[in-house]
């Protein structure tokens, strides 16, 4: 058992006056600002890259450009915002459009085509490069600490639906377009969904603590848990897109036939079969229309519009996802020895409330889940004995239905009887198990059978009931 | 199946329709949201204990009591946030934290932690009340988040505790019992002595009465000598507290709450004054105490522990009468034993007592009144006019804060 003692308030956030926060406190605070913030400059990577896709031409700004366009913007308007006043909104609008323009004057085209005074063609050459002013308009959101929990909420929220359509409009145009917006797409939803989940994680541990006096670095464990998880699946979510999309296509067509055969079988009223049959004719016609104008896109087009392959090199996509997981492992590494460094810091601050802190695994720890796969594979019992143990075993893990440590087995088996838990099956055998036991008496073997045959229906009888609740 | 799984399955599956890997990775996590959700809802509150530990279950008013609060995460899913809202009665405080409403409306003492696997907290707090009364916290409603912090159950957990504030007291002056014949302790002063107690001889001095000059042992020792007998005081004191503050009908809920809270410590302040001279008090009142009587009865006693029993019983006691104070003097008259001197502390004015007041001292039971109303002097000179004892008792400023009682 470890012990510590410490305060429930590391930074003085409660009790009756709130103390100055730490740096290391700020920093904490900070951190669910920069995934936020990353996580703007993923989703709207991934809409800057629609936007660029949906005019033949492949996104130039990237997500990192965006990440510290967004920073900026969280800095100017924490900076700005408070000396400014009502001032504000405008100067920020026009920050935003000045951004945007610096956007989409990022690359040549558009300013060749301003030089050539040919306003059109400069203003649809690159409109991805606006969505830069987006991100620094999102970026100033993220100016006030702490983050508010139910902004990053919505922003997970829509965003995760937002995607999903991004990436289905995406995928109707044709190549090579479509694959390099998907393979973008892939990490930007990547990347969103691991920043904007972490960020979640931790404004919420954040907005409970503000109240108690903790933040994320008191748990290290749920930390790195947490990174765990998250790194895990962003690192398993990747292949898996790749390959479930065969899986599921195969499982869902071999299924669906004899499901609804079953189904009708079992007992589908002509209303619900009508219902099935017309939701089955939709999606017919609507994946056939996906067919026929976005799954097969043959002619692929260069950037000067002539068939062929993209000039453009493409990344590919595993490299893409290898450097992704490379960085991700880096920076859970780096976030844990921070973690580790500031929880202990953390500990070292002023107490306002007294509180003492332990690892307790206890004498007897809480029945495993494994324990109760063991006992479900437990064999049947070969006799009356055996069969009263057994039962005994069983009713123990309730308080009410236990064996006291005063009571004889009749007198534990009269008492449930008596509140109409059993009937008088466990009478029986709490009998037969006393004459075994302490009788002395060899009992025949019909009534060893019979016992054990009284165990399964108790036990039964039971499980009814545990499982009604 | 939960929204967010549904919607899960939906993008896996529409993804591989479509050919469209970003789906099937936004699919996928939100299963993984969902299932770590679902995870956290069934097991999260296993193995959680919650305890609450007051140190001691009476305080006395401005005292806080030391609670400590454990929980004890007894499993390996760490928490990434365990919540405790522990309902409180109205107007009690604890010193570390500021008391909130929840989502129902009741008053609650919430405690927050973050819990790694098998970690233990103990949290010592100091719980009171700035109100005497009887006070209770609990049940408690723990929620716990899941992975994401996301709140994943709330599970009720009974169990109250309840705690005893009690009223304020605060030092007496100038209440001293008048000495009186058939009394049972020593008189003060030695002026009141009863002659059915002779205690012996001394020598006469100058002043005594001629008639206490005991005669044979005068002539046999050929000077005077004067009988001497055990001084006596009050027997048995019995307060009666008036908890209507202003004439109307008892069934008004409107009261003076800051009158009454002064009435009390007033009392607790007479009973702690007479328990300090060991004299046998009891107190009446008609209010509620929790009790199945409409009517709060502490049995006249000296015995060890009397001061204790009044506090509590003064604690208990409803801000609201529950009877008529006529009716609670006629019970007074009913049951009280010939000899005990009824104390009647009110802050009204006497009059519409003053025939009950007569009824107990026919029935052998002397009254005093201890008036300490607004108008103290007048209601003081009501029932002098009508033949009562009575004096005035004042606290030097308003209840929270006086430092003395005054009885004049």
């Amino acid at each position: 058992m470890r012990e510590r003692a410490g305060s429930g308030d590391d930074d003085g956030a409660s009790g009756t006056g709130r103390q100055p926060r730490s740096p290391f406190a700020r920093v904490a605070i900070l951190v669910p600002v920069f995934l936020g913030l990353i996580a703007e400059a993923a989703w709207i990577t991934v809409i800057a890259g629609l936007v660029q896709e949906y005019v033949l031409a492949f996104p130039s700004i990237q997500l990192p450009v965006l990440a510290i366009v967004a920073g900026g913007g969280a800095l100017t308007a924490h900076v700005l915002a408070p000396r400014l006043g009502s001032r504000w909104p405008a100067v920020a609008t026009i920050l935003t459009l000045a951004i945007g323009a610096g956007g989409w004057l990022f690359v040549t085209e558009p300013r060749a085509a301003l030089a050539a005074a040919d306003l059109p063609r400069a203003l649809s050459s690159h409109p991805g490069g606006w969505l830069v002013g987006l991100a620094f308009l999102r970026g100033t959101a993220y100016s006030r600490l702490p983050i508010a929990e139910p902004r990053l909420g919505r922003l997970l929220g829509l965003g995760i639906a937002g995607l999903a359509v991004a990436a289905v409009a995406g995928g109707m145009i044709s190549e090579p377009w479509r694959g390099r917006f998907l393979a973008d797409a892939l990490v930007g939803a990547t990347v969103f969904a691991a920043a904007s989940t972490l960020a979640l994680s931790l404004a919420r541990i954040g907005a409970v603590g503000e109240e108690a006096g903790f933040d994320w670095r008191r748990n290290p464990f749920w930390v790195a848990l947490l990174l765990v998880l998250v790194g895990a699946t962003a690192a398993v979510a990747l292949p898996a897109s790749r390959i479930a999309a065969p899986i599921v296509t195969l499982i869902i067509g071999a299924a669906i036939g004899p499901f609804i055969l079953v189904s009708i079988v079992l007992g589908f009223s002509r209303r619900t079969v009508w219902i099935l049959g017309f939701v089955a004719l939709v999606a017919t016609g609507f994946v056939a229309v996906v067919t026929l104008f976005g799954g097969n896109s043959p002619p692929k087009f260069g950037p000067t519009g002539a068939l062929g392959g993209s000039a453009v090199p493409e990344t590919p996509p595993e490299a893409v996802v290898g450097g992704a997981l490379l960085l991700l492992v880096i920076a859970a590494i780096a976030a844990f020895i921070l973690i580790r460094l500031w929880a202990r810091r953390g500990s070292g601050e002023q107490p306002s409330v007294h509180e003492i802190r332990m690892i307790d695994r206890g004498g007897a720890g809480p029945p495993r889940r494994l324990w109760h796969v063991r006992r479900r594979a437990r064999r049947t019992p070969g006799d009356a004995v055996a069969a009263y143990r057994a039962l005994i075993e069983d009713l123990d893990r309730h308080a009410d239905l236990r064996r006291r440590p005063d009571e004889t087995p009749s007198e534990h088996a009269g008492r449930l009887r008596r509140t109409a838990r059993t009937g008088l099956s466990l009478d029986l055998i709490a009998a037969d198990y006393a004459l075994a036991r302490y009788g002395g008496v060899d009992l025949s073997p019909v009534e060893h059978r019979r016992a054990v045959q009284r165990w399964i229906n108790l036990r039964r009888l039971q499980r009814g009931k545990e499982a009604r609740g | 199946m939960t929204l967010q799984a549904l919607a899960g399955v939906a993008l896996i599956v529409g993804g591989s329709f479509l050919d469209v890997p970003v789906a099937i990775v936004l699919g996928i996590v939100l299963l993984l949201l969902a299932t770590v959700h679902w995870v956290w809802a069934t097991r999260g509150l296993d193995g959680v204990t919650y305890r609450r530990r007051l140190a001691t279950d009476r305080t006395p008013w401005g005292t806080d009591i030391p609670m400590t609060v454990e929980v004890w995460n007894r499993k390996r899913l760490p928490l990434a946030w365990l919540r405790a809202d522990d309902e409180a009665s109205d107007k009690v405080g604890v010193r570390e934290r500021t008391m909130r409403f929840d989502e129902r409306g009741a008053l609650v003492l919430r405690n927050a932690w973050t819990l790694a696997p098998f970690e233990r907290v103990i949290r010592e707090l100091h719980v009171g009340a700035d109100h005497r009364g009887v006070f209770e916290l609990g049940p408690v409603r723990l929620s716990v988040g899941d992975l994401f912090a996301r709140r994943a159950i709330v599970e009720d957990r009974a169990g109250v505790d309840r705690f005893i504030v009690r009223p304020r007291t605060v030092p007496t002056h100038g209440f001293e019992r008048p000495d009186r014949w058939g009394g049972e302790d020593r008189a003060r002063i030695g002026l009141t002595e009863d002659p059915a107690r002779f205690a012996g001889v001394r020598p006469y001095v100058p002043g005594d009465p001629r008639r206490r000059i005991h005669q044979r042992t005068s002539a046999r020792l050929n000077r005077p000598i004067t009988k001497r007998f055990e001084p006596s005081r009050d027997r048995e004191i019995l307060l009666a507290l008036d908890l209507q503050t202003v004439h109307g009908p008892t069934w008004e809920v409107a009261f003076d709450d800051e009158a009454v809270e002064a009435l009390i410590v007033i009392a607790a302040s007479i009973a702690r004054s007479l328990a300090i001279e060991r004299a046998t008090f009891g107190i009446t009142a008609a209010g509620y105490t929790g009790a199945e009587s409409r009517f709060a009865s502490l049995a006249a006693s000296a015995a060890p522990g009397q001061l204790e029993r009044a506090l509590d019983l003064l604690a208990r006691l409803s801000s609201h009468p529950s009877a008529p104070f006529e009716r609670l003097l006629d019970r007074i008259q009913r049951a009280t034993r010939p000899g005990t001197t009824v104390l009647v502390l009110t802050a009204r004015d006497p009059a519409p007592f003053l025939a009950h007041f007569r009824a107990i001292a026919r029935s052998g039971s002397p009254v005093v009144v201890l008036a300490c109303g607004r108008e103290a002097e007048r209601d003081l000179a009501r029932s002098r006019a009508a033949g009562f004892a009575g004096r005035r008792a004042r606290l030097d400023g308003p209840w929270r804060t006086a430092e003395r009682l005054v009885i004049a």
